[in-house]
């Protein structure tokens, strides 16, 4: 069944569409990678998603809803939105602001003892915000939007700034979640081996548009990749998942 | 180290109050006879006073906190953002062309006016609220300040001395019966920034968390704005122009209590009602009988307050 219809929608900052008619259907539980260069529109994409940037035209249906329909609190109920690629250098205490993702259920309690244990906050939860660590502060805000419990996350870069042990770690806990409680996760990426193996569906964008939408096998071809980030690439199989593995070469070679 | 401080606050309040009620007066002389002088001097002058001293102190520190958070910037209070000096020029033209309004109407007309003049600018520029806002009132206030300065010229010398007063705040003309009146509109304009603190506390982590997290960023910015403006005509009208405690209470309460607004608001509120007693104290006895405008006390025991406190922080400028 799909919660997330996209139809063909345009949105932007300013006088630009940045995002220019896209249309894709999202099913119930799945995790749906989006990539692509910088400035093609991912961030942007997700953003409109969530509400944050206005929606030019076209359509988007949540849950059988429009969603210029929901009011703020129910909307926030649905949807949640972390963006790792802002700056937080405020003086809130870790466990108050993961706390503070309670706000659209009025502050009803979750289990956060188990939250804190998964992704080892014990040690930081009465540290301020901006004293993290990149790293640290990638943690609190994905751990934030679980506290949130929304039916669909909605991520930008969620392991930009991580090292492997902890992107594999994280990426790790969001695919539990996403095969245990039956979340729907959307989230951008840069490094593409990661959306291949954790991904149902990749999204290529290309200049506020799709380029190619489906399965890793489908979307991961060297002809679209080597056009699209404009440099040589290989694909080979990776010996563990037999899902495509892509390297990139160096001009040297 | 904290729970000390705390409690030490909490005495401090209760002493002060007793202080500014009681000093010079005999508890018992007034319980004693009603019809005496001092019952008459503690009802008319000493119990409006104080209670006056201690609403304005925490109405002007909770501003600040409100107005420091919306904008984000640890320097915003009333009077930077130049909402005291738009309340003073209503003020001022009121009582010169002997306008047959309240001083308070008067200083909230001079405010929507002069904010409606800021608000267009700002939107008509820059579509959103930001640090331009800050900018154009630190203009407004230079410019609005001037301005009530050449208006004085135009008093009779008779008016000119309550007007210079005034101009740099002063508890000594207090009517007991507006004192009430707007403790009762402090106290709800309190309670309603006390029920709005979650939201602050999700505002501050900018506009993708908050949309994000159920709050509608615009709206509520603009409801705080109303509601800061309303309570500082307010302080204006009843006090005039107080300085500076917008800024250092907020900010000192601030490292104690961290960016939980609910507990900033409340503490801020707590030591801005005794700082500003303190100095009407001072004001009033330290060369009695003759009365000192309080900014002149709230200006330098800030000022040196401040001084220590950028010393000791370092990163005070990071919000």
């Amino acid at each position: 069944m799909e919660i997330l219809k996209v139809k063909n929608i345009f949105s932007g900052y300013g006088k630009y569409d940045i995002i220019r008619n896209v249309s894709f259907e999202v099913l119930e539980s799945e995790f749906v990678g989006i990539i692509g260069p910088n400035a093609v529109g991912k961030s942007t994409l997700l953003k409109t998603l969530a509400r944050i940037v206005k929606l030019r035209s076209g359509e988007i249906i949540i849950d059988n809803k429009e969603i210029r329909k929901y009011n703020y609190k129910e909307f926030a109920k649905i949807v949640g939105f972390a963006s790792t690629i802002t700056d937080y250098s405020l003086n809130f205490k870790v466990k108050d602001f993961i706390f503070l993702a309670r706000y659209p259920w009025d502050f009803s309690d979750i289990n956060y003892e188990e939250l804190y244990e998964e992704f080892e906050l014990r040690p930081i939860l009465n540290k301020p915000l901006k004293d993290l660590s990149s790293g640290e502060l990638q943690r609190v805000l994905i751990a934030q939007v679980i506290a949130q419990t929304p039916k669909i996350y909605i991520l930008d870069e969620p392991v930009s700034h991580l090292d492997i042990g902890h992107q594999i770690s994280i990426l790790d806990k969001l695919k539990k979640i996403n095969l245990d409680k039956k979340v729907t996760i959307l989230a951008s990426f840069h490094e593409l081996n990661l959306a291949i193996e954790y991904c149902d569906k990749l999204i290529l964008l290309f200049n506020g548009e799709i380029k190619k939408i489906g399965s890793a096998e489908e979307v991961i071809d060297y002809r679209i990749l080597e056009e699209v980030y404009n440099t040589k690439v290989v694909v080979k199989t990776n010996p563990i998942s037999n899902k495509p593995y892509v390297i990139a070469v160096p001009m040297m070679w | 180290m904290k729970k000390i401080f705390y409690i030490f606050l909490v005495l401090v309040f209760f002493l002060n109050i007793f202080f500014s009620l009681f000093y010079n007066l005999s508890v018992l002389e007034i319980v004693k006879n009603i019809n005496k002088t001092e019952y008459q001097i503690f009802t008319q002058i000493r119990l409006p006073r104080t209670i006056a001293t201690y609403f304005v102190g925490a109405a002007l520190a909770v501003v600040g906190c409100v107005l420091q958070s919306l904008f984000l910037n640890p320097l915003c209070e009333g009077y930077t953002l130049g909402i005291s000096s738009c309340a003073g020029i209503g003020v001022v033209v009121g009582m010169i062309f002997n306008l047959p309004l309240n001083k308070f109407f008067s200083s909230f007309l001079g405010v929507i006016l002069s904010m409606l003049v800021v608000f267009f600018l700002v939107f008509y520029f820059k579509k959103t609220i930001d640090i331009s806002f800050v900018l154009a009132g630190i203009v407004l206030n230079s410019l609005f300040s001037g301005i009530i300065i050449l208006l004085t010229f135009f008093f009779d010398p008779y008016k000119l001395h309550y007007v210079l007063l005034w101009l740099l705040g002063s508890f000594s003309s207090l009517e007991p019966n507006y004192v009430y009146i707007s403790c009762v509109i402090f106290l709800c304009c309190f309670i309603f920034f006390i029920a709005y603190s979650y939201k602050l506390d999700i505002i501050v982590l900018g506009k993708d968390k908050s949309t994000s997290l159920g709050v509608n960023e615009q709206s509520v910015k603009n409801l705080l704005i109303f509601v800061c403006i309303l309570v500082l005509s307010l302080c204006v009208s009843l006090v005039g122009i107080v300085s500076f405690v917008g800024i250092i209470i907020p900010n000192i309460v601030k490292a104690l209590t961290g960016l939980i607004h609910k507990r900033w608001f409340i503490w801020s509120m707590i030591s801005g009602g005794i700082f500003v007693s303190i100095c009407d104290n001072l004001a009033r006895n330290l060369l009695y009988p003759t009365e000192i405008p309080i900014s002149v006390f709230t200006g330098i025991i800030g000022s040196i307050f401040f001084v220590i406190y950028v010393i000791k922080r370092t990163h005070i400028w990071k919000y």
